[in-house]
This record gives C-alpha cells, structure tokens and sequence, in this order.
C-alpha cells in the first residue's frame, strides 16, 4: 500500500516537473531576450548606481551560463567589433582634429591605441561576469569563477575573480 | 538532476513573474542614431549622417541565452519605414564568398551580398553567420531618400512658412534585427525625422567671429504671429534667416548659441526684434572654447597613455558637439608616492582626505587614474574629483566631466540615443545634446562656473545632479528642455 501510494506521488512530481524541465532547456524569445539586455546593460554600465546588478540578480541562475560565457571569453565578436570600429573611427576623427588643435597630442598609432582600449574593454567584461557570477551564486557559477581563478590574466582581473570566488555562495 | 529541476522551477519563477514586462521588453529597442534633420537641407548634409556600419552577429558572447539547438546560423529582418525613406542598401564586409554565395533574401530584399537593396517595408536575409574567425562580418547600411518626398517637402516648407502655418514633420526608421531562429540575438535602429523650418532672410541673426567657420546651433525664444516661441531651431555659420519675428510683447526673447571653437552665447532680453521685417540681431561668439584646467593625478604606473587618451578623446567630444568647453590637462605622476597612494585610494570613500591633501587642487578638475577594477565615477562630495580605474573605455572621463559639470544619466530617456555619452553604460558614445551643453555651461552649480571657468547668466535647470554650490532659488530657471538639440553638428 505505501509503496503504491509513492507510486502515486513519483508520478504527481513527475506531471509538475516534466514540463517545467522541457522549458528549463528552451527559454522563450521574450525571457532569453530579457536576460540578454540584463547582462549587457550590467556587463556595459559605467558607474552601475542604477540598480543594473540587482536587475540582473533577478534572474538569478538563468543568466549564469552567459555570465560564466562573458567571463571565460569576453564580448562577442560582433560586441568587439563595434567598440573597435568605434576606436578606429575615433582616433581617425582625433588625427584630423589635431592639425587644427594642438591640444590634442597623439603619442600612440592607431593599432596601440585601439589595442590599449580594446583589452580593458575585456577585462571589463571579465570583472563584471565575474561580480555578478559571485553575487548568482550555486553550483554553476561557482564553477566558472573556480575555473577563471585558475587562469592568470590581468592583474586586476584575476583580483577581481578571486574576491568573487572568495565570496560566493556554493 | 537537482541542478535541472531547481533551474527548471526558476524558469517557471521568474517567466511568471515577468509574464506582463515580457511583451513590452520584446519590442524595445533603444536608437543608435536619433537624427533630427531639416527637411530643406537634406541636400546638403554630410554623407555620414546616412551611412552607418553594423556587425554580424550576438551581442552576448553565447549568442542567445536559454535557446535551444546548435547556434548555425542567423537572419536579418530589416524594416525600412516611414514617407521620408525610400531604401537601405547593404553592403557586407568580411563575409567568406561560400556564405555569401549561400545567402538568401525575401521580402522588400534584392541583390546580393556585396550589393543588397532593401525597398520601403521588411525585407529578411537568412544564411548569415553566427560567428567567424578573426573580426566580424559587418554590413555597411546606406540610406536613401524618397526624392519625390525631398521635392514636396521643400515646397511644403517654404510655402507654410511664408503663410506662416505651424511646423511639420516626417519621421522615418532603419530597423535591423539578428534572429536565431525566433531569438532576437542583437538589434540595431537609426530614425529620421524631417522637421520642415524654411526661414527666409526677412529678420535675421548675424553671427560673428565665428572661431571655425563652422555651422552654429541656434535656440531661439522670441515671439511669432502664431505666439510665443520657446528653443526654436536654427542652423547657421554667418547670416541665419529668421523669417518674421515679431517684437517680444509678452513674450521671453532670447538666444543661444552653440559653435566649435566658441564658448556658447547667451544673449537674454533681446530687444532686437520689432513687428516690421528686416531686423538684425548680432551676436558676436567672443570668448572662443573655454578650456578648464585638469589635474590628472597618474596613481596607476603606466596610465599616462590612458590618461591622454581619454582627455583627447573628451576635446574632441565636447567641442565637436559645439558644447564651447575643452580641458586643458597638467600631468602629475604619482605612481610612486605611498603618501599618494594611500590618500587617494581607489574611490569616491577617499574624497575627505583627497579634499585636504596636496593631491588636489581646488576649484579646477581633478582626476585620477587609480589601480581600482572599475570604470569611472564622479565624486558628490566635490565634483571636481573624478576617479577612473583600469577598466574604463575611451569615452568614461568624458561622461564623469559631464557628471561635473551638473548632467545627470540619459538612461530610460526615449529621446536619447544609446550613443548619448551621458548614458550610464555604453561603448561607442559620441553625442551631446544642446539642452545637455547649455546645462554644462549655465547651470548654476555646473564646475564650468562654481571654478569660475565661465562668468555669464546662469539658470536653474532641471534634469541635472546637485553640485559644489548651493543654487539661489530667486535663479532664472527657464532653460531649454535637456534633449533640445539642433543637428547635425
């Protein structure tokens, strides 16, 4: 009788969490989207004083597998492409400009320039991932900032992924 | 199996708890470019205004968050709408031949991929990668004009100005957006609108020593037939045509002007304009640029190039923006000072002791390049301190000098554009608007003027942050709405 009686409550959880799975692994157009402008607007915000990371908390461990992503490889290439289009742009306009205004001093090309704002853009990135990685918490998140803690990159990156890890909660 | 259910319930959580913003999120895409253009100057505008670059590709770095499948490839669906637009042309870059070859087109779409017409409606590419090696593909998007629209509206325009009948305008959209399957993975708007503001040379402002030459924006109050007028727009490098203005009866009368090279002019209580034509205001732009005197204190050994590029970067920004303002930089490397160190820390909690050390100098910008992971941030206990760590972009100092100088973030406002550089977040901003340059210079408690930068009136505009002074309330408060702004620059 009790054995049939668990048959019976295995098969009710079974009904509730089956479809609940299924949308685990397809999030819809509307909930994926939203937690892509969550990200961005946390892994992009300037002094981030506008609630960005607790809006991005929200979500909580959908948003981990991007996250764990941005940290491990950055902005996408197309991110990457049009804050260097920005760059090359800008010091082009800066080239022009400085034959009529002297306060302008170019001591950089173009290529160390572009290179120069290209990587703290990634650190950027990584700092950011790694923060909100560490605020997420559980397993998955732990494990991306376990796995970036290994790597030695910048300095203040690795500063900023050991003080994550060191905090999160497992 | 634990991990999957209690990731599974968060979904079933949180989609039920954002049911009602989802429908609303979907739709909402911020403007890259918001251009506000005179109708009867099309003819006549930079080329750059029309043609915008964008890439191939997510804007997260695992494309699509919670998609399900293998991420092959993507579609495009471009929207080309409104009377004033008549086609995009597509132009890729950087897209290897087979996947060009291999592209396919509907709707409004015809071409190929070195050469893409999009004629007004929707039309969709698909067969577009998610990713490749090295830099991205990128579509070079070129915007056409309706001409049989160009030719009506200019006769509309100068046919409702001489019968003196209220303004008009069209508006017209590019809308790009990168799908994986149906998961909207990056987006991209440009929109146009075409006020018509043909002034006939009748009454006119007469601008001199124009330090560029260049084409001055100009914020018009005064009085019209039709009643007062408040920030009408004008354009103009020497003789600007106001068509009729009327003496100011009741009305507010006064001007501004914003020019490259030049401090902006705020000339109030014009007396200049009576009721018959062919008055004459002059307006001589005399003081050039005001340039405010910058301290930036190198903490972080290294951080001269970043320093330097980013004061570049912030001259060119404001002056091509004709905001009247740039920086004058004085380099102090205390890289190697403990003492500084340690009283200029990493942040804002620093200030206090900052405040009373011999690494700050008063009543001129500070700003300092500290060894802390984040961007930028401008200081509330003095606005003259700024902060900058290691992993700003090229544009931070320029927005904490913003933050300085009174402005207060554009997020959430639909009349800026993602390329505001007053946008909390963001990597490639370039724009002030006019109503943003006119609060740098004349807010009460703008550093421009509690430095003593600036001497000239002062308002007591809304829309900006507390600043180093107290502003008296018996102050002017008429300024002109924040995103005023008269283009192209």
């Amino acid at each position: 009788m009790k054995s049939f009686k668990q048959m019976w409550v295995a098969a009710g959880v079974a009904l509730l969490v089956v479809p609940v799975l299924s949308a685990a692994a397809d999030l819809s157009p509307e909930l994926s989207l939203e937690i892509r402008q969550a990200v961005v607007t946390w892994l992009e915000c300037e002094e981030c004083t506008d609630g960005e990371l607790d809006a991005l908390a929200r979500y909580g461990e959908l948003a981990v597998p991007t996250l764990g992503a941005a940290l491990e490889r950055g902005p996408s290439p197309a991110t990457l492409e049009k804050y260097r289009m920005h760059l090359e742009s800008t010091y082009q306009k800066m080239v022009e400009y400085s034959r009529t205004h002297e306060e302008i001093k170019l001591d950089q090309s173009q290529d160390e320039y572009v290179k120069m704002y290209l990587e703290s853009y990634r650190a950027n990135y990584a700092v950011r991932a790694a923060q909100a990685l560490g605020k997420a918490g559980g397993r998955e998140a732990t494990r991306y900032l376990d796995a970036a803690s290994k790597r030695k990159t910048r300095e203040d990156v690795d500063a900023a992924v050991q003080e994550a890890a060191k905090g999160v909660a497992r | 199996m634990e991990r999957y259910i209690r990731r599974a319930l968060a979904v079933f959580a949180i989609a039920f708890a954002f049911s009602g913003l989802a429908a609303q999120a979907a739709g909402d895409i911020g403007l890259s470019r918001n251009w506000k253009v005179c109708a009867g100057d099309t003819f006549e505008l930079p080329k750059d205004i029309f043609t915008e670059w964008v890439p191939v590709g997510c804007e997260t770095v695992d494309c699509c968050p919670g998609c399900p499948g293998i991420l092959d490839k993507l579609s495009w669906r471009i929207k080309v709408e409104g009377a004033p637009l008549e086609s995009a042309t597509l132009k890729f870059s950087r897209l290897p031949k087979d996947i060009a070859a291999g592209l396919k087109f509907e709707g409004t779409a015809q071409g190929s991929a070195e050469n893409l017409l999009i004629s007004k409606g929707e039309g969709s590419i698909s067969g577009l990668p998610v990713e490749l090696a090295g830099r991205a593909a990128v579509a070079q998007v070129d915007v056409s004009l309706d001409q049989a629209w160009l030719q009506g509206q200019a006769k509309q325009s100068q046919a409702a100005m001489l019968a003196n009948v209220e303004d008009a305008d069209d508006s017209g959209s590019i809308t790009i957006e990168q799908y994986y399957d149906k998961y909207r993975v990056n987006e991209y708007k440009i929109a146009f609108r075409f006020p018509r503001c043909f002034f006939p040379l009748r009454d006119r402002i007469v601008l001199s020593n124009n330090a560029s030459g260049d084409s001055a924006s100009v914020l018009v109050d005064a009085r019209r037939s039709t009643g007062c007028v408040f920030e009408e727009e004008h354009k103009g490098a020497g003789i600007i045509g106001m068509g009729s203005v009327l003496s100011n009866g009741g009305c507010r009368s006064e001007v501004a002007v914003f020019s490259d090279d030049d401090a902006m002019k705020l000339v109030p209580g014009v007396v200049a304009w009576t009721d018959p034509l062919g008055d004459t205001l002059g307006v001589n732009l005399t003081p050039d640029r005001l340039m405010a005197r910058v301290h930036v204190w190198l903490v972080r050994p290294g951080s001269f190039f970043t320093a330097l590029g980013d004061i570049n970067n912030a001259n060119l920004l404001y002056n091509t923006n004709n905001s009247g303002i740039g920086f004058t930089p004085i380099f102090h490397d205390v890289s190697t000072s403990l003492l500084a160190l340690l009283t200029i820390g990493s942040g804002c909690g620093n200030a206090a002791a900052v405040i009373g050390s011999s690494f700050f100098v008063p009543g001129q910008l500070n700003a300092y390049y500290v060894n802390g992971a984040f961007t930028g941030v401008n200081c509330g206990a003095d606005r003259n301190i700024q902060y900058v760590g290691t992993t700003a972009n090229n544009q931070t100092l320029a927005h904490e000098f913003g933050h300085s100088m009174s402005l207060d973030h554009t997020n959430g406002n639909p009349a800026f554009p993602i390329t505001n550089v007053m946008i909390g977040g963001g990597s490639a901003r370039t724009h002030f608007a006019d109503g943003q340059s006119f609060r740098m210079n004349a807010h009460c408690s703008s550093t421009l003027n509690s430095n003593g930068t600036r001497s000239g009136p002062i308002r007591r505009c809304g829309s900006t942050i507390s600043g180093n002074v107290a502003c008296s309330i018996f102050t002017d408060t008429h300024c002109p709405p924040l995103a005023a702004d008269v283009l192209p620059k």
